[in-house]
């Protein structure tokens, strides 16, 4: 039976949660630990610390939504749970960038796939970038750790129409297919994940490390912007952070002091390179910002002959990798297929359109469905990211260019993506791009997708997983923490979170960060204990 | 240090200005001659009237945060045009259908954050600044004589172009309004959406409340 009101009682208990917004006064904190997020990586970071004995504070720049604000209406949580209102994009607008800004971060309001990270992936970072200890036997336990804590198995309900396309098109073409692991626990199969779990089954931080946290003595201080590290010689000495009023976006003029002994960064991979560089942290080799990968996400389109609902049920579910790694692991970027939930905003915002042709797609509406394909970027020498550097008003921004290689992906996925669809049974398929029309035939898509114009702003992009620009590695040349996350050039930083991937991963990320959070907040908590 | 005062900054404004113009048209197309006008004209298409004040009879008392009297002139003749045909035929449901599309806009806009509005706002100047609105939108007529058919050329003009910047001012257009139209349950039914499942608005404690 589902708990409710989890924050609600625990505050009456006791739990140190601090509005920064009520704050009517410049306030001072000071903590063994300061940890600036509380997504995959920053909630995961002050669970273990916490267990470990260290006084943990965690700073949140989003406000806590919990589950009596999560009434499954698109505009207010689009509005209050994601980034920039969900209308981030990378500084052209080439690419919409779907990112969690709240308690929880991205990881209260993702579709709660939980991939542990690919193997080849894995052995890729060992060979070419020289990370230590990232080996899959290595790893695993870590993995097995997290999947324990967090009830990450595969999905066993009947996947909805929208996944069964997928899983039906691929069947019938003899392709890989498989059932999504999800971090659920009592799922009620409703379909809403994204506009945060109306009913405290999805296992995020925000119903599991961060409350675990708090249990411990943890404070959590929400509304609340870290906008500068400062320090001297090798050291971090205080977090400098604004207040922000109870709408999460104006300043209400209220300055915060933050004190720690060592600081987590966990901001994710725009957030903590933007408040890095704000910091002016030592950076001999421009690396702050650099490699930041998206797995650029290109869509399709099918007006099947049932009724779909993409609305409702578990959002993924199916999953392919038939096409992840066909040209070798280094070689021309390939995708994952997916499949996104689609409620009206969403639906309206994929396919932008009006007049006429905006009402004919409202009226096909649930009897949509749509694949997605998700490129592994930062693979190959063409593949080399994007780039977060700082709007003059001090907030970070991504400048993501499509490389070549990127666009033939994008190209070979449309292809693939209709050809699914049609042998699934789809009446008509269209690409999600500004000059497709519906086709309505596999033969009819083959053709009209070659003459696809590839660019921004026609060819619709998204990305749900930000990842890189903090880089591991041990050659400070080439990155900003080693492959623990501690920083290269300051002794008391570490960065806990997608930002230190050296690529992406050819799987949604949350595991890999929640993993690797844990195996190096456990390794952080021994070298605080030796110190001690 | 992030300054948030970005509707007060007159000077950054009219060089957020420039640098829109710039990036659309690097100074070397046919339309060089608008853009320099446009750029030199400085503050005098920035709206007059205070944002925050009521202004329209159709939204008397809500208090605005971003769209300004003229923005919401130009909305009121381009909602109905991307709206298309759901847009009720009735004349008084229309103007207040109308009226709570462009608060529930408003509403998103403002929790897009400065950088955003920012981007919105050279959209709007550029759309209600005569020499713009004449040689880029290309729409001949003043926002309130816009008819809907001229509207939906200037939405098929922007949607087709060729210039990348005209494109992506389109989307943003049309999803901000899509987004505060489809979004609103009393629409959903536009979608045959039918809202959330109905056993949860017994079971959820949040659901119960809200009715």
């Amino acid at each position: 039976m589902a708990e409710f009101n989890l924050y609600g009682k625990g505050i009456e208990d006791g739990w140190a949660v601090e509005d920064a917004a009520r704050l009517e006064a410049d306030t001072h904190f000071q903590a063994d630990v300061a940890i600036i997020g509380t997504g995959a990586g920053g909630g995961t970071t002050a669970q273990l610390l916490s267990e470990a004995g260290f006084r943990v504070i965690l700073v949140e720049e989003g406000r806590l939504y919990h589950d009596p604000d999560f009434t499954m209406n698109e505009q207010k949580s689009y509005s209050r749970l994601y980034q920039e209102g969900m209308t981030r994009a990378t500084a052209d607008g080439g690419i919409a960038i779907l990112q969690g800004r709240c308690v929880g971060g991205s990881t209260t309001v993702n579709w709660t796939s939980s991939f542990r990270t690919p193997e080849a992936t894995l052995n890729h970072w060992k060979n070419q970038h020289g990370i230590q200890d990232c080996e899959p036997e290595t790893l695993s336990p870590w993995f097995g750790n997290r999947e324990n804590e967090l009830n990450i198995q595969p999905w066993t309900t009947e996947p909805n129409r929208n996944n069964g396309v997928l899983r039906d098109g691929c069947q019938e073409l003899g392709w890989d297919w498989k059932t999504i692991p999800r971090n659920v626990k009592g799922c009620w199969d409703l379909g809403y994940c994204g506009m945060g779990c109306p009913t405290n089954a999805k296992q995020g931080t925000l119903v599991t490390s961060v409350p675990a946290s708090l249990r411990r003595g943890a404070t959590l201080v929400h509304s609340l912007r870290a906008e500068k590290l400062h320090h001297n010689q090798d050291r971090v000495e205080y977090l400098e952070a604004t207040a922000l009023g109870e709408d999460g976006v104006a300043p209400t003029g209220r300055k915060v002091r933050i004190e720690a002994d060592h600081f987590v960064v966990a901001a994710s991979a725009i957030g903590s390179p933007g408040l890095l560089l704000r910091s002016k942290v030592p950076d001999p080799h421009e690396r702050l910002g650099r490699r930041t990968f998206l797995h650029p996400v290109n869509a399709a389109v099918a007006r099947m002959p049932e009724t779909v609902e993409a609305y409702y049920g578990a959002p993924q579910s199916i999953y392919s990798d038939e096409f992840l790694w066909r040209d070798g692991v280094a070689g021309k970027p390939g995708f994952k297929l997916e499949v996104p939930p689609l409620h009206p905003v969403m639906a309206a915002a994929v396919l932008p359109d009006h007049g006429e042709a905006m009402a004919a797609q409202a009226n096909d509406f649930p009897r949509i469905q749509s694949v997605i394909a998700l490129l592994r970027d930062g693979f190959n020498e063409d593949s080399q990211g994007g780039t977060v550097t700082l709007r003059d008003d001090g907030s970070p921004q991504l400048h993501y260019p499509m490389s070549d290689s990127l666009w033939e992906g994008m190209r070979e996925s449309w292809l693939r993506m209709a050809e699914c669809q049609f042998a699934a049974g789809a009446s008509a398929v269209r690409a999600v791009h500004m000059d497709s029309g519906y086709w309505n035939s596999w033969k009819e898509a083959r053709e009209a997708i070659k003459e696809l114009p590839l660019a921004i702003h026609r060819a619709r992009l998204f990305t749900a997983h930000q990842m890189g620009g903090c880089a591991m590695g041990e050659d400070p040349r080439h990155s900003v923490v080693n492959s623990y996350g501690e920083h290269h050039q300051l002794s008391n930083l570490s960065v806990h979170d997608a930002s230190i991937f050296p690529t992406s991963l050819g799987a949604n990320p949350q595991l890999t960060v929640y993993a690797l959070a844990a195996r190096n907040s456990q390794r952080l908590a021994d070298r605080l204990k030796g110190k001690a | 240090m992030p300054r948030e005062n970005t509707e007060n900054g007159e000077g950054n404004a009219d060089m957020d200005r420039r640098a829109f113009l710039r990036l659309g048209f690097n100074g070397g197309t046919a339309l060089g001659g608008a853009v320099a006008i446009a750029s030199l004209s400085g503050c005098s298409a920035r709206p007059l009237h205070d944002p925050r004040g009521p202004a329209t009879a159709s939204a008397p008392d809500h208090g605005w945060h971003f769209l300004t009297e003229e923005d919401r002139v130009v909305l009121a003749a381009l909602i109905p045009a991307i709206i298309g045909p759901q847009i009720p035929s009735d004349a008084d449901e229309r103007e207040a259908t109308i009226a709570r599309t462009m608060e529930d806009m408003d509403q998103a806009l403002h929790f897009m954050g400065p950088p955003n509005q920012a981007e919105f706002r050279q959209l709007f100047d550029l759309l209600e600044f005569t020499p713009t609105r004449l040689t880029m939108a290309r729409v001949t007529s003043y926002w309130p004589n816009v008819s809907e058919a001229q509207a939906e050329a200037f939405l098929q003009r922007w949607r087709n172009s060729s210039f990348n910047i005209f494109n992506k001012a389109y989307l943003g257009l049309v999803q901000v309004t899509n987004a505060a139209w489809y979004g609103r349950p009393d629409h959903y039914q536009q979608m045959g959406y039918p809202g959330p499942p109905a056993y949860t608005y017994d079971e959820l404690p949040q659901l119960n409340r809200a009715s």
